[in-house]
């Protein structure tokens, strides 16, 4: 009897434990991937997708009425300056953490002219003349440029737009 | 003195040996039951994880008109319930200013969403500044067809009510978005990118667009 009650309760405080620590590391690990199969082209530099397709597979769940471009970033060695451009239409910059939680974003109702944003790790100082400051709460994460295009000539105007993006190491 | 037996064996030290044996013995199993329930624990609570996260259902979220959305999807403010989920369902959401995510796998009945049904979608415009509607794969990807109707958004619907067929074939006339290949269940997913703050204030006040199903081709219609 003894026995049993040990062995349900050892069963039950590792049941806990696995489940809780499996919720809370899926963000993570999701992540992670998706940094790397969208960062293939290197970090800090900004890649543009192509026309969201059936056979798009890069994240789940893709909108085919827009057109991303994306920068995985690192601010290990220094801060990273991002430039969106603006494009007709809805167009957004937004920011993901490594817990992939969206924690700034930015939009053509906001900045219609397009922005330039220094993202810096949590507490450090941003470099001199930097304009717009951004605190990433994680070293690594995603910038994401979303440009509304659900047309042919949507597609062509936002795509010719999106050539403007930028994103790179800032200069120490 | 002399401990041993008639056959040169200390009685004394082979009970001890005995006990000592029965000790270890028991200290074994113990170890192995205590081994074997960390694992079965352990492959239990990742099991449920997983199942919860990829297919239970969405956590927390906003249910109106049998879609489910959630406020908090994208946001620091998320449970972690609901970034895990989010995280496998649709990972690089935006938080609910920008844009807020509603989904649904069945129909006005409440039946599974089947690749081999026609349904019509229908409803006033969301309210939002924009909007769009996309049918997803179990998989979570977009159906694996060339038809060239992944979609139907607000840019062609226009400002007033909506109504678009969502099925295997492109209808006669009107808005289509093809589920060919898509398998079953379908999610259909609407975005609403900046929705009106009367939407994010109270979801439920919203007449969400009613699915209903047309025809299916068990039914020979």
């Amino acid at each position: 009897m003894k026995k049993s009650i040990g062995f349900l309760l050892t069963l039950i405080i590792a049941a806990l434990a696995a489940h809780w620590a499996t919720v809370t590391a899926f963000p993570r690990l999701a992540m992670s991937q998706a940094m790397e199969r969208l960062g293939a082209g290197g970090v800090n530099a900004v890649s543009h997708a192509p026309r969201t397709t059936a056979s798009s597979r890069a994240v789940v769940r893709p909108a085919p009425d827009l057109l991303y471009s994306v920068c995985v970033y690192d601010l290990w060695q220094a801060p990273v300056i991002i430039q969106a451009s603006p494009s007709p239409g809805y167009w957004s910059l937004s920011l993901y953490d490594q817990r992939s939680d969206n924690f700034a974003v930015f939009n053509d109702q906001t900045h219609p002219e397009g922005l330039s944003v220094t993202l810096v790790r949590a507490g450090a100082a941003a470099p001199p003349g930097a304009g717009l400051v951004v605190e990433s709460p994680s070293r690594t994460g995603i910038a994401l440029m979303r440009r509304l295009a659900p047309e042919e000539a949507s597609f062509a105007a936002a795509d010719a737009q999106r050539q403007g993006d930028s994103c790179r190491a800032a200069q120490r | 003195m002399d401990e041993t037996d008639g056959f040169g064996h200390n009685p004394s030290s082979a009970s001890a040996g005995a006990a000592l044996r029965t000790l270890k013995e028991a200290c074994m199993g113990g170890l192995l039951r205590f081994l074997i329930a960390l694992i079965l624990g352990a492959a239990v609570g990742v099991g449920s994880a997983l199942w919860l996260i990829r297919e239970g259902p969405s956590w927390g979220g906003a249910e109106v008109g049998g879609w489910t959305g959630s406020i908090a999807a994208g946001s620091a403010s998320a449970d972690p319930y609901t970034r895990a989920i989010v995280a496998a369902r649709g990972l690089l959401a935006l938080s609910a200013n920008e844009a807020v995510y509603f989904s649904r796998s069945a129909d006005a009945e409440g039946a599974p969403l089947r690749e081999s049904c026609v349904y019509r979608v229908s409803g006033s415009a969301p309210p939002a500044r924009w909007w769009s509607l996309t049918a997803y794969a179990p998989d979570e990807f977009l159906p694996q067809n060339d038809d060239q109707a992944l979609s139907y958004d607000a840019t062609r619907a226009g400002d007033g009510p909506f109504r678009v067929q969502v099925g295997g074939e492109r209808p006669a006339d009107g808005a289509w978005i093809s589920t060919r290949s898509a398998g079953t269940p379908i999610t259909l997913m609407l975005r609403l990118y900046h929705p009106n703050p009367s939407l994010l204030a109270s979801p439920s006040d919203w007449q969400a667009p009613r699915i209903e199903t047309v025809n299916c081709a068990e039914d020979g219609a």
